[in-house]
Parts: structure tokens; sequence; C-alpha cells
């Protein structure tokens, strides 16, 4: 293998790896072995050859094709660069007639990688980590204060989309009524009957009177989720939702769990992103659910009562004990009228709950739904307001 | 019959061909590579895409042994690598056929009980090629398994405290399948190629279905055309190619010569395998998928 495809090997597999890819330790070094045993070096077959060794995960697939085109042209002599911080190669139109030439690859299998790819084990060539990609998520991240310039939060769109999620929460029957709609009503039909002297009747049936949405609101604002959420959707959304549910405090959570209810007080989404960076709160740590849940279970449990719709927006990617976190969210399960979990990263449509931290509290939750944007959230309404919270996410078919 | 080490991506072709698998140019790739750089391959992807029949596919193709380990929560070391035969041991000690030490030994390969992992490796250089050693839905099994079948992966070898290490001159070819229902270790996929199965596109399943099933052309179209459109659909289950063979074969069975709505609805349980889903999928949803399923037929 000649220097200049070894040195684009190593270059490749370091840009995947600082795009978020988990490409393995000896990801390049297994490429080089794959590309040294093919026959046919055309696009086709290296694409398959490098897909199968430095890919292992169906989400890693757009960014491995999108780089994969640039690498291509490089191979091939063409001049492409990965970008900077954009996560999209910028391709010199020049060399697409090349990178578009099949089997022209020019490899030297009588050269052999000494010691294999080692060049990336020896520092490599390519982006360093600090010139990595601004917003990937470190499970080891510290908290920090995050700026919400330009946040405005008061798109009508997420306004309507809380509003019909609101309607779909306060229409659903509580657990006691799962069976009993229709049924008829003993206490009613007694008194009735008791003051006909016996006369048989139509049987009086339960009715439900429709109420007002109350519960919970707890939001990861882990850096994992905020990589995936519009925090100007974030800001709508608990606004909105603190507007018109009632008494429903809003929790922001990473590694500690902080009551911000107070911020979501005010004329305007806009406003309330102003009270937040007045107040200095801070986001973007690793993720501790279950100590989160913990802390309010140890304070205030009284906050959970069994009419309430607990809401949790988090991707479950858990940094703590799961074992913890399943004792919580079973503990809310019990306590809580429904507990609904909303996952920014079950929009995409590969997603599975494969996550420690998803798979522990699956069992305790009434639903599952995407939510990375206002779309997901009407989507989400209207699918809890036609069939209940269903968990048909964990199917891995991302939006509702 | 061409040895693993020597094939080509046609010989893989060929195999895949003579089965009836119609698989894809990275598909065919990726098992090459496999094939000649003896790493395991991981297959996921949705149930009923064709990944465990990608490995019978193999043995079958290239005519040599399949070693099938399913997994399933609780798999335990002595479910897929050897137990002794315990009743056998204890009546040859009885009828002192044997003892538990010596020269007749009862902790000898007459008493051994070869689950799939050593079995695997112990018939690994009797044909000319080595099995195939499917692990399927690895995904389920515990993640103590999955450290246990990291060190067999690793050496191709398993140590019998009593007998000694059995291991292969030529490793088995070894295919794992996950559903992906949880994430693999990093340590278990850095050893092995991956490969992420898609469902098929129409043309592909279209062809597929005309080599698997005895439909007519223009049946089998409506019939991927409406599998495709029902894939465009949030369903709780998502039609695999598995169902759209069943679906076709009981169509085929029924003696349908055009597919229209009443059929759908009629045989719509051969499809879908989610009581909601097929509460979903109404007379009009199917009716929307037919007239899709025509438009894509005449555009492709």
């Amino acid at each position: 293998m000649d220097d200049h495809l070894r040195t684009e090997l190593v270059r490749f597999a370091t840009t995947l790896r600082a795009d978020g890819v988990a490409v393995p330790g000896d990801g390049a070094l297994a490429a080089a072995d794959a590309l040294t045993a093919l026959d046919d070096r055309g696009r086709e077959a290296v694409r398959a050859a490098l897909r199968a060794t430095l890919c292992t995960r169906p989400a890693d697939e757009d960014v491995f094709a999108s780089r994969f085109e640039t690498f291509w042209t490089r191979v091939r002599g063409g001049d492409a660069t990965y970008g900077d911080d954009d996560g999209v190669a910028t391709l010199d139109t020049s060399a697409e007639g090349v990178a578009d030439a099949p089997g022209q690859m020019v490899v030297d299998e009588s050269a052999v990688m000494p010691g294999g790819a080692g060049g990336e084990r020896s520092g490599g060539v390519g982006p360093s980590q600090s010139d990595r990609a601004g917003s990937q998520y470190s499970a080891d991240g510290a908290s920090e204060q995050v700026s919400l310039d330009g946040v405005r939060g008061d798109d009508g769109a997420i306004d309507d989309a809380v509003a019909a999620f609101t309607d779909a929460v306060a229409s659903l029957p509580g657990r006691r009524w799962g069976r009993g709609t229709g049924a008829p009503d003993v206490r009613r039909a007694l008194r009735r009957g008791a003051a006909t002297g016996g006369v048989p009747l139509p049987l009086p049936e339960r009715e439900r009177e429709r109420s007002a949405a109350r519960g919970l609101v707890f939001v990861d604002v882990s850096g994992s989720v905020l990589d995936h959420l519009d925090r100007d959707v974030l800001i709508g959304f608990c606004h909105a939702l603190r507007r018109r549910w009632r008494r429903t405090p809003i929790y922001f959570f990473d590694t500690a769990l902080r009551d911000v209810s107070g911020a979501f007080d005010v004329s305007s989404p806009a406003a309330a992103a102003d009270v937040l960076e007045s107040t200095r709160v801070e986001w973007g740590g690793g993720t501790r659910i279950g100590d989160a849940l913990a802390g309010l279970h140890r304070e205030r449990p009284e906050r959970v009562g069994r009419h309430d719709t607990v809401v949790i927006v988090s991707d479950g990617i858990e940094r703590g004990d799961t074992d913890g976190l399943r004792e919580q969210a079973a503990w809310l399960s019990r306590r809580a009228g429904r507990v609904l979990w909303l996952n920014p990263l079950a929009a995409d449509e590969r997603w599975t709950p494969s996550a420690p931290g998803m798979r522990a509290v699956l069992p305790y939750l009434d639903g599952l739904y995407a939510f990375a944007d206002t779309d997901d959230l009407t989507a989400l309404a209207d699918d809890l307001k036609r069939h209940g919270p269903t968990l048909r996410a964990a199917d891995g078919r991302g939006s509702a | 019959m061409t040895a693993f080490a020597d094939a080509t991506e046609a010989d893989v072709r060929a195999a895949f061909d003579g089965q009836d698998y119609v698989a894809g140019d990275d598909v065919v790739t990726t098992v090459l590579l496999a094939l000649r750089l003896g790493k395991p391959l991981l297959v996921e992807g949705a149930p009923g895409a064709g990944k465990t029949e990608l490995a019978k596919t193999l043995a079958r193709g290239f005519d040599t042994e399949l070693v099938r380990l399913q997994c399933y929560e609780g798999l335990a070391a002595e479910n897929a690598l050897y137990e002794w035969n315990y009743t056998k041991q204890l009546l040859a000690v009885e009828g002192a056929d044997a003892s538990v030490d010596g020269e007749h030994s009862v902790f000898d390969e007459e008493y051994l009980l070869e689950r799939p992992l050593l079995r695997a490796l112990a018939d690994a250089d009797d044909g000319e090629n080595p099995p195939v050693l499917l692990v399927d839905e690895i995904d389920r099994a515990d993640e103590a398994f999955e450290a246990l079948l990291l060190e067999v992966l690793s050496d191709f070898q398993v140590s019998v405290p009593e007998l000694g290490t059995i291991s292969a001159d030529r490793p088995p070819i070894v295919v794992l399948t996950s559903n992906r229902t949880r994430g693999l270790s990093d340590a278990l996929k850095r050893r092995c190629l991956y490969l992420h199965v898609e469902p098929p596109s129409f043309e592909r399943e279209l062809e597929i279905v005309e080599r698997k099933s005895a439909l007519d052309t223009d049946v089998a179209a409506a019939v991927c055309g409406v599998v495709q459109a029902l894939r465009e659909r949030a369903l709780r289950k998502q039609p695999g190619v598995a169902e759209t063979l069943d679906w076709a074969d009981a169509l085929a069975a029924l003696g349908v010569e055009e597919l229209d709505v009443a059929t759908v609805e009629r045989t719509i349980g051969c499809l879908l395998k989610d009581a909601t889903d097929v509460a979903e999928i109404d007379s009009e949803a199917i009716e929307a998928a037919l007239d899709e399923a025509r438009a894509g037929t005449q555009a492709a």
C-alpha cells in the first residue's frame, strides 16, 4: 500500500472519529487489511470495505457516506477537503469527474503497511482533538452556562403544538379509567333506583369529566440532548407548558436537578431565556438521570401525585448507575398518573432504545415519543390522542 | 468447491445466486472480506431482513456445515461450549468401566457433549471448508456471554480443564446477527466486520420475490409496491423481506391474479404482525398503498 493511500486512510479514520463516528481503535489497520484483501478496488468495493471496518453503528452511515466522497476524491488525487467544523465535506467540483470513474484506484499491493496502520496510533494525520467539530457530546462534560442569545421561542407553531399536546394529555383517561369507560355507575344507579322505589331504569353510565393537564416536567439539559434538540423549541415548549398546564413545576437536570419553574413565569419565551441567562443556570454537563430523580424522591416526593403526568425530555444516555435509575423510574411509575418520555434521538428512524439508561426505564414508561422539533410534538399529540400512550417509538421507528 | 480463503467475488456471488439469495455489491464485498480475512461478520438489521439467511446461504453455497447457536437471555457457557454427560459418567463409574481418573477416566472425549461453539472448532479441520458458525441474535444474550464469546473469537480455542485445549487450525467462518435490541460492546464490534442490512429497494425486493415465490410478475410487483408503501408508514413492526415472502406465498397459494383491496385485507395478517398495525391499515390505507404501488410500478 503506497504512502498516499495509507495517509489518506488514516486521515479518513481520524476525521470520522472527530465527527463522532464510533471507529474502532484499530479501525484504520482493519481497513488497510481489507483494502489489501480486495481484488476489485473500484469505488463501491472500497466503500463497502471501509464501511465494514470503520462503521459500527447504522447511525454513523450518513456521516460515513458524506466523508467517503471526500476520501475517494483525495485518494484519486482530487482537491477536496474534509471541511472545518460543519460536518460536511467540501468538494472541489473539478474532481467530481475523477471521483465518479470506477475501478481506477491505484494501490501498490506489494507494499505492506509497516506494523499496520500505525500512523494513527502515533498521532496520525488530520485534525487534532482541539480542532474537532463543535458540539460533540462528552459523557464527562462539565456543566457550563449556555448562551441563549437569539433564542426567541415565540414561534406560534410550538405554542400550537403544546396546545395540542395539552389537549391530548387532558383527554387521556386515568389509570383507573383504563377499562371502565361505558361501565355502569353503580352508585348513581342505586340512588335512582331508591328514588323510584325500585322501578327499572336505564343504567346510568360512568362519565368522565375532562380535566386540565397537570404534572411535572423534567428536561435533560445535558450536552448530548442539546446536540439534538433545538434550544428555541425547548424554551418555547417549557414556557407554553408552564402556562397551559396547572401547577406544573419544570426541572432542568444534567448531573443535578434544578427547579427552573420561576424562569418560565414570564410573558414570553424570550423573557424566560433572559431569566435563565441572568440566573446563570448551567447546562450541558453529563447525565445522571437517576441521581436527579432521586433528589426529588428524597426531598420533595409529594410533588408527584397520582393525577400527574410526568414528562421527561431526555435521550436516556445515563452516566450514573442504571440500577438507581431503574429504581427511580419504578417509583415515578407507581406514584404518577402516567410517565411520558420524549427522546430527541428517537426522531432518527434508526434509533432503538439500546442505551443502558433507556433500557432500564423502558418497562416503567407509559409512553415513549420522538421530540426533536415542533413537528415531532404535533405528531406526538396526534398519536397520543388517537392511540393513548404507546411505546411504539421503541420499535425503532422514531417519530410517533 | 472453492476454499473460503481462495474465494473470489465471483465465487461468493455464484454461491448466493445458486441459493437464490439476492445480495447487493456491498454484501458480497463484505462477505468476501470476512472469508479472506477470517474475521467474524456482524450483521445488524431489522427482523426479517435476511441476516440469518445470509449465514445459511453461505454454508449451503460453499457446501459446508452450518453450526447454529441461538442466543437468548440467560444463555450460559455450558449451553454454548460443552457439558459433561453426567449420566453416562455415573453409569460408567458404577459399572467399573471407567474411573474418575487414570487411563479409563470418565473425563474423556467420549463423555463430552459438544455444544455449538466447541463443535464449530472441533469440526473446523474436517472438511474442505470449515463450518459456518451462526451466532444468531447475539443481542438477546447477556453481556457476560458476550465476554465469553469474545474470548472464543479471539483465539478460536476452548480450554477444557480435564482434557486440555481444543483449537482449530482453520477457524470457522463466524456470522453474528443482531436485531439491535441492545448495543453490543465495542470490544466485540472491534473484532468483527460490520454489515448493516437495510430493507431492500423496490427493484431488489421484486427480484427476491420473483426468485422465491410462484407469483406472476405483475402481482409480485404490486406486492412489493404495497410493502414499500407500508414501510413508509409509522408502523410498530415494519414488514421485513421474510414477511413479504410469506405474503407472496400466501397469495400464490390462493391463486391471486390481481391484487385488490379485499384480497389485501384478507391476507394482511401475513404481512403485519402487530394488532395495532393491522387495525391502523384500513381499507382506505390499503387503497392508498395500492395506488402508490401502481404509481411506483409504472415509474419503475
